[in-house]
């Protein structure tokens, strides 16, 4: 009995575990597409400052970085999504380049 | 009593009832653990199905804004005008709320296709179970807020908004 009381919490336990990551790497996900959006809808230009959004009461991180292209006018934003306080180097990246005129 | 009688006794009374008595102390400080987790579980997995229903809505959407200008953006009505100078169309999004058969009140959100004229071209529901659906255009950014019927009957919201980029090049219409 006590193995089956053992098995039922560890297999609930891992599939909550499973559903806040999934949840959270979706809404990571759609952070960082909000912002490639709003990035293209200002025209914004490198360094873009990091926002922390609060959703369901989890704060995130959304930081924009620029990495150094050697094409003159052609700049790549990569934004990463974040939970604030995540200690792990997990999160979600979408990229977005663009020719400056 | 010789050692393979004792072997064979068994459980007395006494141990019976102190075994069951840890049993009933422990299933009794596991359940409501058990119970916890069943609820959270139920609640998340409920959540988690209602914003799958609302990306399915969003799907669409993204794929006509894409494609479309913002023509009127309102609380409850999302107007997007085909681009072009020949016979033009629209396309609306509104939620329609309706009462089946079984009494329960039903609600989708529909994407119409009308013509220059106002005749319905086309009209389906694109996510069933949308409860709002809300939309802002400003600035160059329009945002869709969606908040979707959960399997229990709670609305669950499909947070963070969604925030697109319309196709007008002089960003959003002047109301």
């Amino acid at each position: 009995m006590a193995v089956a009381v053992v098995v039922l919490l560890g297999s609930l336990s891992s599939l909550l575990v499973g559903s806040r990551i999934a949840q959270r790497r979706t809404v990571e996900e759609r952070l960082a597409r909000n912002q490639i959006e709003s990035l293209i809808a200002l025209k914004a230009e490198c360094p873009v400052t990091a926002l922390t959004p609060i959703v369901d009461g989890i704060t995130y991180k959304v930081e924009t970085t620029c990495p150094p292209t050697q094409n003159p006018g052609y700049i790549e934003l990569k934004v990463t999504a974040h939970e604030l306080h995540d200690p792990s180097d997990l999160g979600k990246s979408l990229s977005v380049d663009r020719v400056q005129q | 009593m010789s050692r393979v009688l004792r072997r064979q006794a068994g459980y007395t009374l006494v141990e019976t009832i102190v075994a069951m008595t840890v049993g009933a102390i422990v299933i009794a400080a596991v359940f409501p653990v058990f119970l916890l987790l069943y609820r959270v579980e139920t609640t998340w997995a409920n959540a988690s199905q209602a914003r799958a229903s609302g990306l399915i809505a969003e799907d669409s959407l993204l794929r006509d804004v894409r494609v479309y200008e913002v023509e009127r953006s309102e609380p409850t009505l999302l107007l997007l005008r085909a681009l072009g100078t020949g016979p033009t169309y629209s396309v609306t999004y509104s939620v329609k709320r309706w009462i089946d058969s079984s009494g329960q009140v039903r609600t989708a959100l529909l994407r119409t296709v009308r013509d220059k004229d106002g005749n319905v071209l086309s009209q389906r529901a694109v996510a069933h179970g949308i409860r709002t659906f809300t939309t802002g255009c400003f600035g160059s950014t329009l945002s869709v807020s969606l908040v979707v019927d959960g399997s229990d009957g709670t609305p669950v919201p499909v947070s963070p908004d969604l925030l697109v980029t319309p196709r007008n090049l002089k960003g959003c219409p002047t109301p």
